[in-house]
């Protein structure tokens, strides 16, 4: 990220060095921010055509009731290249949903304009929450938060790729069409059955919940045979060391996607303790008042935001942020 | 939902769930001071307060992804949140300030260098980006387009249409020249 040329901006008008810092920048680099707050510092014209470039780009949020625009976006849409013949590349479904950004496409199919090949493909990625995603074959995936699948269906094949994160998958049963998912360099073979996939630093596993799936490494010697899971079972593989396969905990497998914590008349204290396993925003409670508060109820795991929002609706207290990834629970006065 | 909720009991001492939550308070540490100054670039100087606020709405919607193993991949999604915090704040005040049928926000005036310019309404910024856009060449539009409006990444226009990434970044920046001096009213 931070080795990629730079280009020279000495000599250009603020507003063509603004064109390109907005493009070349990536502000999440402490480096390349560094060297756009040295520039903006520079010359109280360079920040002011910043703020313009700013103001220009924000002012496309509106773009959605802006019907001028609709024909250049569906020409844009429609338009390919000589080269992109690769079966992932045309990207339709961003689904965006937890973080709202911008714009959320609608998923688009096989593009209408250009038939050229029949490879329908779909990307689909989730930000902070799983989403269920159906298949166009009636196939399910739900993805974790965090996940990216790239799908490309052929007649012959139905193949998903896991870009990274977290993946179930139950699958429509078609034995003229296997339903492959690559991984890591793995490519898991199933005809009707539902399994997970799991990719991250530590490695790919994929857990077989129904029916038979096949784990094979392309281009292996014969000697590296492929794995075939039984249902219930988990093939790990990690950097570094052999491949296992064992039994899975399958209740863990299975729930992840719907995660639910229940408390029948618990002190709000100890409801609190155990949502914050699940979350990474840490609710804090110092007002022994509200620790003693009797909750009853069901809640989803891992969205403490949701949970303090719904709580401050309920009873007589309200969350105020307390530093960065903490919200105190107090009395509502 | 007995049975979840037992399982989940079983296991009081996860400690991958607390060794997440210290590394999730250890990245927010250390990345609350770049993303104050990401939110300073776009407001100027002197409003703290305001700042701060983003930045803590940034930390609550990415809490969830804030302990991801990989230190990159985390910091980038808080970046991305932080971005569309900044395009949600931007919409509030657009919609606050139709409202009230108030072209000119004092608040804003603020001497920062904040002109006049910056008081035009977005709809009439946008009338005049769309005009100067039909003047671009097609592809150049096509993938200004895609990029700010689909919200495609670089790299799935590059794929999309057949470019290299560095291409489609030159097309950004002709876009942007462009459309740049096409809406910016003479002062």
């Amino acid at each position: 990220m931070t080795d990629r040329m730079l280009s020279d901006l000495s000599g250009l008008p603020p507003d063509q060095a603004a064109a390109r810092l907005l493009v070349e920048i990536d502000e999440a680099d402490p480096i390349q921010a560094a060297r756009l707050d040295a520039w903006l510092d520079q010359d109280p014209a360079h920040r002011e055509a910043w703020l313009d470039a700013q103001e220009m780009l924000a002012s496309f949020d509106f773009a959605d009731e802006h019907r001028p625009l609709d024909l250049p976006r569906r020409r844009a849409k429609a338009l390919r290249g000589p080269r992109s013949v690769t079966p992932w590349l045309a990207a339709a479904a961003c689904a965006v949903a937890a973080v709202g950004l911008a714009v959320t496409l609608a998923p688009w199919k096989a593009d209408p304009v250009a038939p050229s090949t029949a490879t329908q493909t779909i990307d689909f990625e989730t930000a902070a929450q799983q989403r269920l995603f159906p298949m166009p074959d009636g196939s399910k995936a739900t993805l974790a938060p965090g996940s990216a699948l790239d799908l490309a269906y052929t007649a012959g094949e139905r193949r998903a790729r896991l870009v990274r994160g977290q993946a179930y998958f139950d699958v429509a049963h078609d034995a003229t069409r296997p339903f492959v998912v690559e991984a890591e360099g793995r490519l898991v073979t199933a005809l009707g059955t539902r399994f997970d996939v799991r990719s991250d630093s530590e490695g790919l596993r994929v857990a077989l919940l129904e029916g038979s799936v096949r784990v094979d490494v392309p281009g292996a010697s014969p000697a590296q045979a492929a794995v075939v899971l039984r249902p219930g079972q988990e093939l790990l593989v990690a950097p570094g060391k052999p491949e296992v396969v064992r039994q899975a905990d399958t209740i863990r497998v299975e729930t992840w996607r719907e995660t639910r914590l229940v408390f029948d008349d618990k002190p709000l204290s100890e409801v609190v303790a155990e949502l914050n396993r699940y979350a990474v925003l840490q609710l804090v409670i110092d007002d022994p008042w509200v620790a003693a508060l009797r909750i009853t109820g069901q809640f989803r795991a891992g969205d403490n935001a949701r949970f303090a929002r719904g709580l401050a609706k309920l009873y007589p207290v309200r969350a105020v942020p307390d530093g960065p990834g903490r919200l105190k629970l107090v009395r509502a006065d | 939902m007995l049975l979840e909720h037992e399982q989940f009991m079983e296991g009081p001492n996860d400690p991958c769930a607390s060794d997440r939550g210290r590394r999730a308070q250890a990245r927010a540490a250390s990345l609350s001071e770049p993303l104050a100054a990401f939110f300073r670039r776009r407001l100027g100087s002197c409003q703290e307060a305001e700042v701060e606020d983003l930045v803590q709405e940034v930390f609550v919607r990415a809490a969830d992804q804030l302990s991801l193993a990989e230190e990159e991949h985390a910091r980038a999604y808080v970046f991305r949140v932080a971005a569309s915090v900044w395009i949600d704040r931007h919409r509030r005040r657009q919609a606050r300030r139709a409202d009230r049928h108030v072209p000119f926000d004092p608040d804003r005036h603020d001497g920062q260098g904040l002109d006049l310019a910056r008081q035009l309404d977005a709809r009439e910024t946008l009338r005049l980006a769309t005009q100067a856009l039909a003047t671009l060449p097609e592809r150049t539009r096509a993938i200004f387009i895609l990029r700010r409006i689909e919200g495609l990444a670089v790299r799935e226009v590059a794929h999309r249409l057949g470019l290299s990434t560095s291409a489609v970044e030159k097309h950004m920046v002709r876009a942007l020249e462009h459309l740049l001096a096409h809406t910016r009213i003479p002062r």
